[in-house]
């Protein structure tokens, strides 16, 4: 859950560009395809459907071509995906490629294993792995993370949450893990805690506009005058990030659009709540009303209707 | 009660979790209901990623314009853990939003969406109200 926040909106419009090329093309162009596994490894985007295709063929013709070193990165990368895919065969047959050339002592072939242990529901096994791998090495972040995915699987999210909290006392500047963790919160519905490991997040990314607007929507939902208040301040903060003065030369939708929506209802919650709206907030929200209007007349003008409708619901303007 | 559900109602409900295999998903189910059936005629899908509340009231508002347009009613909401083992609880947001989906309309149901095998062919369990912001599943229940 977690990467789909992390990819910035430019890293995804790139991924979009390699996937678009990759199903266009007749003929399997093993440069592009190497390209876009390179890409992937390092935005950590998670595409396992393409990988799993695309890369199995890389592996199984083109292998020679490519240079020693990224080629066994590249099996690695591709087995993780089949597996994720649920298609065992292939996976183990990379896995013995990997195993015969690194031998069974290496951690990467040993967590690697875990994860076919994983992958076919020996959750044991899997975790005692992992458990002596990280006897030998206590830093190895990777085992760390896959057995609070283990403990995620079996439903045991009190058990995650306490591996992860352990995690975090070592790698403090992890913020996918602060992610993580925050997403447990949210999950039994703790969100004070949850915003304390948003804050976290945002202290070790304080340039990512999509954190904010998490953290607002976190503190919406635990309510009260002083967190919409704040809620509006975290979601105006989003909107400078990511301005939307640039509408006009984005070749996509703009990606505010829960800021705007989330100021409308932060400021309708307030005056809900019977507080007199500062004359700021009455501006902001004139401002909003008319960019949401503006937006979706460009965007999608077939849901004006239910635009125009949620705006005057939410309207405080004719309400006094 | 008798539930019936559209081909294209589970057809989109199943779809929206195969695209986020690793989210948790949900949305809102849309059809007619009386006293002892519902009819699931289509689904609005909401969420992908964690359900918080400021989107969720925004989907809520827009929806019921969407009902009021088409003739339509709201009947009840449909979700899926983020995790595919088969005797997980609902999560408690879940629980919480069926609740509040109780109280408001007439007549609901709620669907967790599971593994589809020879036992549950739809891939869909109806969860049953226990008490006050409980619900458990019926395996019993089928869903047409």
């Amino acid at each position: 859950m977690a990467e789909m926040l992390m990819l910035s909106s430019s890293d995804s419009i790139e991924l979009n560009k390699f996937e678009n090329k990759i199903r266009e093309s007749r003929s399997f162009n093993w440069v592009l395809v190497r390209d876009t596994l390179r890409f992937l490894r390092k935005s950590k985007a998670r595409k396992s459907n393409l990988v799993s295709k695309y890369g199995l063929k890389l592996v199984n013709e083109y292998i020679s071509k490519l240079d020693a070193q990224e080629s066994y990165d590249i099996i690695e990368q591709v087995l993780v995906s089949l597996l994720e895919c649920g298609d065992d065969e292939n996976a183990n047959k990379l896995f013995n490629i990997l195993k015969s050339k690194f031998g069974r002592e290496s951690v990467r072939v040993q967590r690697l294993q875990a994860m076919i242990h994983e992958s076919n529901f020996q959750l044991k096994d899997a975790l005692d792995i992992y458990n002596s791998i990280l006897e030998k090495y206590p830093a190895d972040q990777m085992s760390y993370k896959r057995q609070v995915s283990i403990f995620k699987c079996q439903g045991n999210l009190t058990k995650a949450i306490q591996v992860l909290n352990t995690y975090l006392q070592i790698f403090m500047c992890d913020i996918e893990a602060w992610l993580e963790l925050s997403s447990l919160h949210i999950t039994f519905l703790s969100y004070s805690t949850a915003l304390i490991c948003l804050e976290e997040v945002i202290l070790n990314a304080p340039i990512n506009y999509i954190f904010y607007i998490k953290y607002a929507e976190t503190l919406y939902s635990l309510g009260g005058i002083d967190n919409y208040n704040m809620a509006i301040q975290y979601y105006t903060h989003s909107l400078e990030l990511n301005s939307p003065t640039e509408i006009d030369v984005l070749g996509h939708p703009p990606t505010y659009l829960p800021a705007i929506y989330g100021i409308i209802m932060s400021i309708f919650s307030l005056s809900d709540e019977n507080v007199q709206i500062k004359e700021s907030q009455l501006k902001l929200m004139e401002w909003a009303q008319n960019h949401l209007i503006l937006i979706t007349n460009k965007y999608s003008p077939d849901k004006l209707t239910f635009v125009k409708h949620f705006i005057d619901s939410t309207d405080i303007f004719n309400k006094e | 009660m008798s539930i019936s559900i559209t081909t294209e109602a589970l057809g989109k409900i199943h779809l929206h979790s195969f695209k986020y295999p690793s989210s948790s998903v949900n949305g809102i189910l849309i059809g007619k209901a009386d006293k002892n059936s519902i009819l699931v005629k289509d689904c609005i899908p909401l969420f992908h990623t964690q359900t918080l509340l400021p989107m969720f009231e925004v989907a809520m508002i827009q929806i019921e314009k969407y009902c009021r347009d088409n003739n339509i009613d709201m009947v009840g909401f449909y979700h899926s853990n983020q995790s595919l083992s088969i005797d997980l609880e609902p999560e408690p947001i879940s629980k919480k939003i069926s609740e509040r989906l109780y109280n408001e309309l007439n007549n609901m149901c709620s669907l967790m969406v599971t593994k589809i095998d020879d036992t549950c062919t739809s891939g869909l369990v109806l969860l049953e109200r226990a008490g006050s912001d409980n619900w458990v599943k019926n395996r019993k229940a089928l869903i047409q």
